[in-house]
């Protein structure tokens, strides 16, 4: 009997002790972290109608203007909008994430697709892939000295839109793949599609890239 | 007499409505002065809307994609009105890439598999975590997770509430005896796809703009 009254104090007291922990806390944050920091900002000074609109017409001006391709490496989505309208949407392949160490040299490459604004440098016909020392080494075969046995011409399709750092949207041999991210950081397209994103985007067309 | 006090109740709501006002645009500047600042480079950013209820990702002041949030609830300091950078995410590390060995010939063996069998070789959307926690600068936390569905998951939640609330009463007294204060605040949204979207629009170095 004493015994189990020992236990209902216990039990008494833990609960007690929790449920002051829990108000003690509650009353840090209503009285200690009650208001945001005061921060001047900026526009402290007579802020109006026209700051406002002022700052946004600063946002507006740094948006893009005209056709513009936004690329979705998650859902290895592309699509050429232009404002909100979405004009076309494409089915690609982006970059798979993966590491390729190169043992003998510590050389080290990720392959994804790079994320951030970008914007078309170059566009090719019948491009030629110039196989980096990674082609190489991801097959298990001897980087080469001769320049030529770099040269590929079957690899990146009819056309090439080269966006920078050697990453380009490309057509692909490997169509049953498209809507997954395999590449090695390059945007792979189908070939009717690519001719019509080749035909739609000119140079200094924005990418931006998530 | 008349008159005048109808006078004095216009002009005394002529003046609120201006204070209302006033308050009103210099919440809206300064959020735009936060988000121009995001905006003027080429790097895309977050946005967590706790008024509409949405998370949204864009770039130079264009909205790539937006996400609907279930839940936003915060607690340590308010953020306010704030842009921060994220420092580190947990859930996941570089070290869960795939390696590939050398000589594996990769290419040649996803030509002849079924698309579907390709996912051990590639990092993929479902390979992202669902519930993380965005480490930001000074001292602040941005947690994402799924809405707990089903019987079992929401009678599970229900009942760790009473740890978390314990976790987080300790958390705040040791963040005042210690000086340094934080921010948290946690984001539910409506499915496990949504949170692993987020994660990977999200790498470390993007900034978050709170409002």
């Amino acid at each position: 009997m004493k015994r189990q009254r020992w236990w209902w104090i216990a039990a008494l007291a833990a609960g007690g002790s929790l449920a002051a922990l829990i108000m003690a806390g509650s009353l840090v944050e209503r009285f200690v972290y009650a208001k945001p920091e005061a921060e001047p900002t900026a526009s402290a000074n007579a802020v109006t109608a026209r700051t406002v609109r002022t700052l946004e017409a600063r946002i507006k001006a740094v948006e893009p203007r005209g056709l513009y391709i936004v690329i979705d490496t998650a859902a290895n989505r592309l699509l050429l909008k232009r404002g909100d309208k979405t004009i076309k949407e494409f089915v690609i392949s982006c970059g798979s994430g993966g590491i390729l160490e190169d043992t003998s040299g510590g050389r080290k490459w990720i392959f994804e697709t790079p994320r951030g604004e970008y914007a078309v440098q170059n566009k090719l016909v019948n491009p030629t892939w110039i196989k980096p020392d990674w082609a190489f080494i991801e097959e298990g075969e001897k980087i080469p000295s001769d320049y030529n046995e770099r040269i590929d011409n079957d690899t990146l399709g009819d056309f090439a839109l080269g966006f920078g750092n050697g990453y380009f949207i490309h057509g692909t041999l490997y169509t049953r793949l498209l809507g997954r991210n395999v590449t090695h950081g390059c945007v792979r397209v189908g070939d009717k599609d690519l001719k019509e994103i080749y035909q739609a985007a000119g140079i200094g067309t924005r990418i931006y890239i998530y | 007499m008349k008159k005048a006090a109808i006078a004095g109740i216009l002009a005394a709501a002529a003046a609120l409505a201006v204070a209302a006002n006033g308050q009103d645009w210099d919440g809206k500047a300064k959020r735009l002065e936060e988000e121009f600042r995001l905006a003027k480079t080429s790097s895309v950013y977050l946005v967590v809307d706790a008024g509409a209820k949405t998370v949204s990702l864009r770039i130079r002041g264009l909205t790539l994609k937006t996400w609907p949030v279930s839940n936003i609830r915060s607690w340590g300091r308010p953020i306010g009105i704030k842009s921060l950078k994220v420092e580190k995410r947990t859930g996941w590390s570089a070290e869960d890439r795939v390696n590939l060995t050398p000589g594996r010939k990769p290419e040649k063996k996803r030509k002849d598999k079924k698309p579907k069998d390709i996912g051990d070789d590639v990092l993929e959307i479902d390979d992202m975590p669902a519930k993380y926690g965005f480490i930001l600068e000074t001292n602040a936390r941005l947690d994402i997770r799924p809405r707990a569905k089903g019987l079992f998951n929401r009678s599970a939640y229900a009942l760790g509430g009473l740890g978390r609330s314990i976790g987080r009463s300790v958390r705040l007294i040791w963040s005042v005896i210690k000086k340094r204060e934080f921010s948290n605040i946690q984001v539910t949204v409506p499915t496990k796809k949504t949170a692993q979207e987020i994660f990977w629009a999200v790498p470390e170095g993007t900034g978050i703009l709170f409002f």
